[in-house]
């Protein structure tokens, strides 16, 4: 499934920071965008001497730190008052988007997706009923650890949700 | 390509030490915030010196919509099962509807214009999704236009298969 383009990483990174489309203004640009984005030194330092321009910086950056990066970027393309997460269901190709600050609540999180993805989703609230439903939802945190849906309050749920995964439930 | 590389660590080496400086506020990225609008400048002699102000470019509220119109390149668009791919510019479309109306004229013969034309029934037997930065799969329609055409790299065009799964648009 890997689908690297490197021949298109200087246009996603210019896209995505509205920079004007060009090689060199592109390379220069970007460094100074990226150093604000609070990255560590440690870690520009592997990816920059590392990897000479844009075209060669998708193969050579450590994958932890790509995500990291990628994650920044996605919440730079956020507009002010929502907050997109990307959903995916286990078994179904295309994921989707959800908007989580248009949102009042687990409920309201549990049935768009029951409706979005036609299935009938688990969380945490009802870990305890035995109940018949296919699936669990999970979502990948900060760390980048897979956590239960409905663990914490909603208002620390938004705030460190980085994506969400429907998981297949196994009760056996 | 080797000319680049010197002087990208120079830059990288001035840029880490003026981060550093107690003085300067580092940017907490979870705050949204409207910084000042610069000035387009294509001229790149004069990167060095003007690298901070235009670090914010395209951020600008009346500013934003000119840079994304400049700087959007167009899209690969694959049709699933065709080896040859077609292009389309984003930034010359308005919403959904008129992506789909194109998609429609390109990939649906003698197509006719339909009044109730959107993503789902474009080209019939078809669902359009597309890839992002991260090269992820996802569905269209999810994000508010311009948030779309920010992010979108490439658009897929993949056939509704009878053993798969249909997946409801929430609108």
């Amino acid at each position: 499934m890997g689908r690297g383009r490197s021949s298109s990483s200087s246009s996603i990174e210019s896209s995505c920071k509205s920079n004007p489309f060009g090689v060199s203004s592109s390379n220069t640009r970007n460094l100074s965008t990226d150093l604000r984005l609070g990255l560590s030194f440690g870690s520009s330092s592997g990816q920059y001497y590392n990897g000479g321009d844009n075209h060669e910086y998708d193969g050579v950056g450590a994958a932890e730190e790509m995500m990291i990066m990628e994650e920044e970027e996605q919440n730079e393309c956020n507009s002010v008052g929502s907050f997109y997460v990307k959903v995916n269901m286990e078994g179904v190709p295309i994921g989707r988007k959800i908007d989580l600050l248009s949102l009042n609540g687990y409920h309201d999180l549990i049935t768009t997706l029951d409706y979005m993805f036609n299935a009938s989703i688990l969380w945490a609230e009802e870990e305890d009923m035995c109940s018949e439903k296919s699936h669990v939802l999970t979502y990948a945190d900060k760390e980048g650890d897979w956590m239960m849906v409905g663990d914490v309050p909603w208002e620390m749920f938004l705030s460190s949700v980085r994506r969400l995964k429907i998981s297949r439930a196994y009760h056996y | 390509m080797n000319s680049f590389e010197p002087q990208s660590q120079d830059s990288l080496q001035r840029r880490f030490h003026q981060d550093n400086s107690t003085t300067q506020q580092p940017r907490d990225t979870t705050t949204p915030f409207i910084p000042k609008p610069a000035s387009k400048n294509h001229n790149n002699s004069n990167s060095s010196s003007g690298a901070a102000g235009r670090s914010f470019q395209g951020f600008g509220l009346n500013v934003e919509d000119d840079l994304v119109s400049s700087v959007v390149p167009p899209v690969t668009v694959v049709l699933e099962g065709r080896s040859i791919c077609q292009r389309i510019s984003l930034d010359k479309h308005g919403s959904y509807q008129s992506l789909a109306s194109a998609l429609r004229q390109m990939f649906v013969d003698g197509a006719d214009s339909t009044d109730d034309l959107d993503l789902s029934n474009a080209i019939p037997g078809h669902l359009i999704a597309y890839e992002d930065m991260e090269n992820d799969l996802l569905l269209a329609g999810d994000l508010t236009w311009k948030d779309f055409v920010r992010v979108a790299k490439r658009i897929r065009i993949l056939p509704v298969k009878g053993n798969t799964r249909q997946v409801k648009r929430n609108e």
